[in-house]
C-alpha cells in the first residue's frame, strides 16, 4: 500500500443554511501550517468496578466531542469567512468590505477534514468557539481557530470543490499597524489577540451526536511586546496617565486598532472601542539586550457589543461565504 | 417563505448584504431581500444593535421578507 504524505491533510468548510442540515458542497479549502485538523473526539474514560485479580478496568466510551483546531497564515481571502463564524454576523459592502460583529447566536458550519484519497471525516453542525491571531517582527501572521460540532461522520466522500486553496498574499508583520489610543507609536514588535465564544456542548440523549451547542461569555484577550522607550506605559497601567505618581483603583483603557494590510484593498483590522490593560512587565536582560516590555489586555464591556471588537476584511469577494478559488 | 413577525429588521443605506443566524436558520439579507422579521424580542435586541441593521418594533405587513 502506498505511503501518504504528511502535508497533504486539508479542511473544507462551509456555512449551513440551517441546524441539522450541512452543507454539501463546500466554499473553503484550507491549508495547515502545523499539526491540526478534525477529531471526532471519543471520550473514552474506565469505570472501576471491583476485580479479583487486580487488573485494570476495560475501557468505555462514554460519549462523543467533535473538535476541530488548525492553524495557517492569515489571508485576506480567507479571514472574512472566519471572522464570521467567531462574531456571528457579518455585512456586506462596496468592493469589498466584509464587517463581522459578534452576536450572541453563532451560525453553524459543515467541515470536511481530509487526507486526499486516504481519509474523509465530516462534522456537522459545528459552532466556532475560538480564533486566534498571532504574529512577531520577521514571522508570518498565523491565525488558529478552535471549533465543536455536534456529530461526525467516518469515511464520508471526499470533496471536489473548491479545487484548489487561497492562493493569495500570506500576510507578514511588515504589514502590521498597531493603534492605540489614537496613535501608532512603531514599537510594536509582537502581538496575539484570542476571540473566545466559550462555546458550551448540550449533550442530550442522541448517542454519540450532540443536541446542541450554545456561546458563553464573549472574552476577547491580547498581548504585546514592545519596544521600551520609556516609563508610559507603566505609569498609565499602574497610575491611570502617563504622568501619574499615585496608584490608582481604575483600569487604564484606551482606543486599539490593529491592521495587517498588504494593500488598501486586501487586509484585516481589529478595531476595540476600548482595551483594559491587566499586565505590565518591563523584564530584565542581564545580558544587556534591549528591554521589550510585555502587555496583557482585554477588551472592554460596551453599551453597543459591536464596539467591543469589530472585524473588517477588505478582499475581492461579494460575501464572507463566497469561495476565495 | 418570508418570515413574518412583531419586529423588523432592515440592511442599512449603503450595505449590500448582511448574514447572521435567527434560532437555527442562517439568514442572508441582500438588496433583493433587504428585510427579516421575528416574533422574538431577545433577537430583535441583538440584531438592531447591529450597526449594518435598523429595526423598527412596529408590526409590518406581508410585503417583509426574511
Amino acid at each position: 500500500m502506498a505511503v501518504t504524505p504528511g502535508n497533504t491533510r486539508v479542511i473544507y468548510g462551509a456555512v449551513q443554511s440551517a441546524k441539522g442540515t450541512p452543507a454539501t458542497a463546500p466554499t473553503h479549502k484550507f491549508s495547515l501550517n502545523s499539526d491540526g485538523a478534525g477529531n471526532p473526539g471519543r471520550e473514552i474514560i474506565t469505570l472501576p468496578e471491583t476485580d479479583a485479580t487486580m487488573q485494570r478496568p476495560d475501557n468505555t466510551v462514554v460519549g462523543s466531542s467533535p473538535v476541530l483546531e488548525w492553524s495557517n497564515w492569515v489571508r485576506g481571502s480567507e479571514f472574512a469567512f472566519l471572522a464570521k463564524g467567531i462574531q456571528g454576523a457579518n455585512a456586506d459592502a462596496g468592493t469589498f468590505t466584509h464587517t463581522a460583529t459578534p452576536v450572541q447566536t453563532l451560525p453553524y458550519y459543515t467541515f470536511w477534514d481530509v487526507v486526499p484519497g486516504s481519509q474523509c471525516t465530516r462534522f456537522d453542525d459545528c459552532r466556532f468557539s475560538s480564533l486566534a491571531v498571532s504574529g512577531e517582527a520577521l514571522a508570518g501572521i498565523a491565525y488558529t481557530v478552535s471549533i465543536v460540532g455536534l456529530s461526525a461522520t467516518l469515511g464520508v466522500t471526499e470533496p471536489i470543490v473548491p479545487a484548489a486553496q487561497a492562493t493569495d498574499q500570506k500576510f507578514s508583520y511588515p504589514m502590521v499597524t498597531v493603534t492605540i489610543g489614537g496613535v501608532a507609536p512603531g514599537t510594536f514588535d509582537a502581538f496575539s489577540l484570542t476571540i473566545n465564544r466559550n462555546v458550551t456542548v448540550l449533550r442530550g440523549d442522541l448517542g454519540l451526536a450532540s443536541y446542541d451547542s450554545v456561546a458563553g461569555i464573549y472574552a476577547v484577550e491580547g498581548t504585546a511586546r514592545k519596544i521600551y522607550t520609556g516609563d508610559a506605559d507603566f505609569r498609565k497601567f499602574h497610575g491611570g496617565s502617563a504622568a501619574a505618581t499615585t496608584l490608582t483603583t481604575a483600569i487604564f483603557s484606551e482606543t486599539f486598532s490593529l491592521q495587517v494590510a498588504a494593500s488598501a484593498t486586501n487586509k484585516v483590522v481589529f478595531t476595540s472601542s476600548s482595551v483594559e490593560y491587566t499586565e505590565t512587565t518591563v523584564p530584565v536582560n542581564v545580558d544587556g539586550a534591549p528591554i521589550l516590555s510585555e502587555l496583557a489586555f482585554s477588551t472592554k464591556r460596551q453599551p453597543v457589543w459591536a464596539n467591543n471588537l469589530t472585524i473588517v476584511t477588505t478582499n475581492s469577494l461579494a460575501t464572507a461565504d463566497t469561495s476565495p478559488t | 417563505m418570508a418570515t413574518k413577525g412583531k419586529f423588523k429588521v432592515e440592511l442599512k443605506s449603503g450595505v449590500d448584504g448582511a448574514q447572521f443566524q435567527a434560532d437555527d436558520k442562517h439568514i442572508e439579507l441582500t438588496s433583493d431581500n433587504p428585510t427579516f422579521e421575528t416574533d422574538d424580542p431577545a433577537l430583535y435586541a441583538g440584531l438592531s444593535q447591529l450597526p449594518f441593521l435598523k429595526g423598527s418594533a412596529a408590526p409590518t405587513s406581508e410585503k417583509a421578507g426574511g
